[in-house]
């Protein structure tokens, strides 16, 4: 095989290399130049963020009266919405990393993807304009349906166990969502025509809510509106986990649910403890929600029945008004750092215990 | 055996929690499709033609006759809308249901809807649009006039079929996304200023984090300043939104923008105030973790091979960057765009701080040089939701086109999302294909 | 370990020498992958490099056109010559040594781009932007590699599409565009078939003519059939050189006979 590479050179192509050296160089050195200075202006930005909330916050007396109400504001809003969205995202996260069939699993993943992507505001909306009027009526009613629906899913879960054909079951492996949909429906309806049937026996002072705007409306809006999140975050750390611990487990005559329990979410815990953090973050920080639904007034109590005012929403109410350098903007801005420090412990905190998870997986 | 040893004996399997957590599926997957519906409901509410009623019923003893559209109904009272003769919002009233004599629906109802939101009722059995506006006049108070020029239809809106309906709903609709509101009611303004910022944001963000992820991902590798840089994006990642806006605020609108007004000796503020720039900036810093992350994700499936190869060849970092890393990169870099779009798109509290308002005059962009205003305020889908919804001065109107709106919102942010997974799947497919 | 042990005295004399490592170290983060090495590469000649795994045959062959320095935290000590110029001392950036040492990898690793543009890759980097001069170029080094008559047709075709064999060809012929003086590679047939791997030898051995080509492989047939020389590496140290015939039937060293009769494929454990 007769090796001919060059066929007629006008100029070598080494002297071609050697006049484009020059340029190349340069190029080159002109990247690096723009990659260091963008990173070196994000670092300058992550540093000024805080430094600025900082150098424009003005200590005034009575700071302390001004913002205790609306931390305790935020935290109730939070406190509130992670006890809808905790048991919800995790319970779905547990369903969809161990029990449900593929398939589904991969249809029910960019369902919650999309749940995360709709706009708060939208959320806010139907809070403040329709959940708000509705629930106001119904406290008692959603009282039963939250008190009963543990019981009731046990019980019918059981019900199939026990009474379903085993072919039936063996269908419905891992599409057991299917089946809890219409008890579901029912026990919500049984809930709301025991809620007026029940009404007039009960004190008005323990279900009337003071205003339709209140921390119920807010927890249960904001708790849908994080819960993506945390379920996306879970599932990841839950799903990480090698099948064989919990197929040994069930060998060894453990059903799935106990392989789940003693096995699996020991294992995860980590990253469910992560996303519970980054959950109470995203909560205490979420604006729209909390700004449309919870009327906005400065209390300091924990009922679930009364409204709220929380740093961000009072923020997004008063800072376009506030003049600059007024003590009303240092206040504020005292506010903001406050909720920024907040939001940045929690996080930091999150992402010291996924290390913690990622290294535990990777031992595995 | 006894019923209890047989409870007893089911309980003891324990599986239970298994049906918990299928529950918790089940009652998001409600949720999701409950809050869907009652958006498309009542957004659906905004266009639908409301069936006209003929009321008469009794006050302080007078018989009272009118035609009215039945806004809201309950088990005292009806909220009625009658013609708007001189603004738009003026024909509500509130009737007893104890007062109430007869409620009707003639055939021969017309409804004039004009261009500014008004509706007018009338009774006429006119065929074509000048007979029945000749009617109109006759039964029109004295003092009324109106340009025919400024209709969207006459309708005879208790003859209407379900074809009929829907055609004017979807009309309506139409014209909702594409007139401003100074006609009547329409999104338009805000929905050019939200792409308008949205753009301006990708223009900013992306080559910023495009930047960002390779210098993290290509030249600092494992430095100790790149894992001091990822930590700060971690964390950037986790602060509120608001904080931002307030960072907006205190940077660059009072701080840079004051001082630019200082500097050229505006009178009133022109750059000082909330505006485009501000706003794209803030959502720039926003969004710009989310580019970062997500371009990094995708430099990290480039195979190793590839870069090598070039470099092995003498091409330099610039050059392999430039002419193998990137072009195979590219669709990581569109879902990169695509996710902060979809994120900036939905994201209203920061914008309330830096720029956007309830109704601006002009558009941010017109055929006026130097055609894309920076300074100006501008409106936003997010926005006109808020303000629809919470401060309208026609409530059962704009309550119902805070739902259009929202649901316009939805449709813009879930697209994106969506594109944005496919996106990525099929960037998955590829990059599986190059590497075996 | 001097470079008088390893091989004959008088081995090389009167050949060129296309590459040359003295003392060369080389340590990664955590470990040291090479310890004073020194290897003498003849210009114009197959010299094949053999090792177990793992005793630092491809970090030795990145030391050659100086790829380890993309890799973080890799320090090398000692000197290397390309045709008597020291490498590492600042004498030649290393762009231009990269395209004077071409590499080609154990994976086949073309662009997802099309043949011609994989082929016009380098030329491009040189500035050549004339489509006759590419076209030609590109044509003569599809020659020389055989693939010429495969792809004539189907030039603009993605050169992932190629079998792996092509592949590998294709980018040898990306190498050979730029018109390297050595050629380093990397046990470049072991994913190819039988057939390929047979029509890589003839290419190989085709290039001796002129190219100076360093060839690591763990198939000793294949070296015995294609090297004039032959180094062997173990546990990164050169521990002998000498011509092919040589080290194949009469090995001076008891790990050099027990690696070739494989009786060692294992890396020790140091
Ligand atoms: N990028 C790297 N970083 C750290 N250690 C490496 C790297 N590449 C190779 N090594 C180590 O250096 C030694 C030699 O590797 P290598 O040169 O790839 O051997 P060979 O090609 O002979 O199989 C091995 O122990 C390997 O683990
Ligand atoms: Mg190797």
């Amino acid at each position: 095989m007769p090796v001919q590479v060059s066929s007629s050179p006008a100029t070598s192509l080494a002297a071609r290399f050697a006049q484009r050296q020059r340029v190349r160089a340069r190029r080159e050195r002109w990247l690096r130049g723009g990659l260091a200075f963008a990173a070196v202006l994000l670092g300058v930005l992550a540093v000024a963020m805080p430094l600025f909330l900082l150098a424009s916050t003005r200590i005034t007396p009575g700071w302390s009266e001004t913002l205790l109400p609306l931390v305790a504001g935020s935290f109730k809003a939070a406190f509130y919405a992670l006890s809808v969205a905790a048991p919800l995202a995790l319970g779905a996260a547990i369903w969809c990393a161990r029990f449900a069939a593929p398939r589904l699993r991969q249809l029910l993943k960019p369902l919650f993807e999309l749940l995360e992507a709709v706009p708060v505001v939208v959320l806010g909306l139907v809070a403040a304009l329709l959940l708000a009027p509705w629930l106001a009526q119904r406290v008692l009613a959603l009282a039963i349906f939250v008190a009963a629906l543990v019981p009731v899913l046990a019980a019918s879960g059981a019900l199939w166990q026990h009474a379903a054909p085993r072919r039936w079951q063996r269908a419905l492996v891992g599409h057991e969502v299917g089946l809890s949909l219409p008890v579901l429906v029912l026990l919500a309806w049984a809930a709301l025509v025991a809620g007026e049937a029940f009404a007039t026996h009960v004190s008005a002072a323990i279900i009337q809510p003071q205003t339709p705007w209140n921390a119920l409306v807010v927890g249960i809006m904001l708790g849908l509106a994080v819960m993506p999140t945390m379920f996306t975050l879970a599932e990841d750390a839950l799903f990480a986990v090698p099948a064989e611990f919990a197929l040994g487990a069930q060998a060894l005559g453990a059903t799935r649910w106990q392989a789940l329990v003693h096995l699996l979410l020991p294992i995860a815990a980590p990253g469910i403890v992560a996303a519970l953090l980054l959950g109470f973050s995203r909560a205490l920080g979420e604006t729209m929600i909390v700004l449309m639904a919870s009327g906005n007034t400065p209390l300091l109590d924990a009922s679930p029945l009364t409204g709220l005012r929380s740093i961000a929403a009072n923020l997004a109410l008063e800072a376009p008004e506030a003049a600059p350098g007024s003590e009303h903007y240092g206040l504020l801005l005292l506010s903001a750092l406050l909720l920024f420090g907040l939001c940045l412990l929690l996080n930091a905190l999150a992402e010291h215990v996924r290390g913690r998870l990622r290294r535990r997986l990777a031992g595995l | 055996m006894g019923l209890v040893l047989r409870l007893r004996r089911v309980t003891r399997r324990r599986d239970h929690g298994l049906w918990l957590a299928a529950g918790a599926v089940g009652l998001s997957l409600l949720a999701l499709l409950v809050i869907v519906c009652v958006l498309l409901r009542q957004a659906a509410l905004a266009f639908l033609p409301a069936p006209v009623a003929e009321l008469r019923w009794h006050s302080n003893g007078i018989e009272q006759v009118l035609l009215a559209a039945v806004v809201e109904q309950d088990a005292r009272e009806l909220i009625v809308r009658a013609s708007e003769w001189q603004r738009r919002g003026t024909g509500y009233q509130r009737i007893r249901r104890g007062d109430l004599v007869s409620l009707t629906w003639p055939a021969d109802v017309m409804t004039w809807r004009l261009r500014d939101g008004r509706e007018l009722h009338w009774r006429s059995a006119a065929t074509s649009v000048h007979e029945a506006y000749a009617a109109l006049l006759t039964q029109a108070p004295a003092g009324f006039s109106a340009d025919p020029a400024g209709q969207v239809d006459i309708v005879a809106v208790n003859q209407l079929s379900t074809a009929g309906v829907v055609r004017i709903a979807l009309q309506r609709a139409w014209l909702f996304v594409c007139s401003g509101p100074q006609a009547g009611a329409g999104v338009f303004p805000a929905l050019v200023g939200t792409v308008v910022l949205v753009l301006l944001m990708s223009v900013l963000v992306m080559p910023l984090g495009v930047l960002l992820a390779l210098w993290l991902h290509e030249y600092a590798g494992g430095r100790r300043s790149a894992r001091i840089l990822r930590a700060a994006m971690a964390n950037l990642a986790g602060v509120p939104a608001v904080i931002y806006g307030l960072f907006g605020l205190v940077l660059f609108v009072d701080g840079i923008g004051g001082g630019l007004d200082a500097l050229l000796a505006h009178k009133t503020p022109q750059w000082g105030g909330g505006g485009l720039l501000w706003s794209a900036l803030t959502l720039a810093l926003l969004t710009l973790p989310v580019v970062v992350v997500a371009t990094e994700e995708g430099l990290g499936r480039v195979p190793d091979g590839l870069r090598q190869a070039a470099l092995a060849l003498g091409a330099t970092r610039a050059e392999t960057l430039w002419h193998v890393v990137l072009p195979v990169a590219r669709p990581a870099l569109l879902t990169a765009l695509i996710l902060a779009i979809a994120r900036a798109a939905g994201e209203v509290a920061p914008l309330m701080l830096v720029g956007a308002v309830k109704y601006a005059p002009a558009l941010p962009v017109d055929a006026e040089f130097p055609y894309l205003h920076l300074s100006r305020q501008f409106m936003h889908l997010g926005q006109s939701v808020y303000d629809l919804a919470l401060t309208g001065s026609d409530a059962p109107r704009d309550t119902a086109q805070a739902y259009a709106a929202a649901l316009l919102l939805l449709v813009v942010v879930v697209g994106l999302n969506a594109a944005a997974i496919s996106v990525r799947n099929r960037l998955r497919e590829r990059t599986r294909e190059l590497s075996t | 370990m001097s470079a008088v042990e390893v091989m004959p005295a008088q081995l090389l004399a009167g050949l060129e020498l296309a590459l040359q490592a003295r003392g060369l170290s080389l340590d990664y983060a955590d470990r040291r992958a090479l310890d004073s090495v020194h290897l003498q590469v003849p210009s114009r000649r197959v010299t094949a490099l053999i090792g177990p795994s793992g005793c630092g045959k491809s970090s030795l062959l990145r030391c050659f056109n100086r790829l380890n320095d993309e890799i973080a935290g890799c320090r090398v000590g000692g000197e290397i010559l390309l045709f008597g110029d020291d490498v590492y001392a600042g004498a030649i950036a290393p762009p231009e040594l990269r395209r004077r040492v071409g590499m080609v990898f154990q994976k086949p690793n073309p662009f997802p781009q099309s043949i011609v543009d994989n082929v016009a890759f380098g030329l491009r980097l040189a500035g050549i932007r004339s489509r006759l001069e590419l076209d030609d170029r590109v044509e003569a080094a599809l020659r020389a590699t055989g693939l010429w008559h495969e792809v004539r047709d189907r030039l603009a075709a993605s050169a992932l599409q190629l079998s792996a064999g092509q592949q590998q060809r294709l980018v040898i012929a990306r190498a050979l565009a730029v018109e390297p003086e050595v050629l380093l590679m990397d046990e470049p047939a072991s994913m190819l078939d039988p057939i390929s791997t047979l029509r890589f030898e003839e290419l190989v051995v085709a290039l001796r003519e002129r190219y100076s080509v360093l060839l690591v492989t763990h198939n000793m047939q294949q070296a015995a059939r294609v090297a004039d020389y032959t180094a062997f590496l173990h546990a990164g140290r050169l521990l002998e050189f000498d011509t092919t015939d040589h080290i194949f039937t009469n090995p001076r060293l008891r790990e050099t006979e027990d690696y070739i009769t494989g009786r060692m494929r294992e890396t020790p454990l140091r």
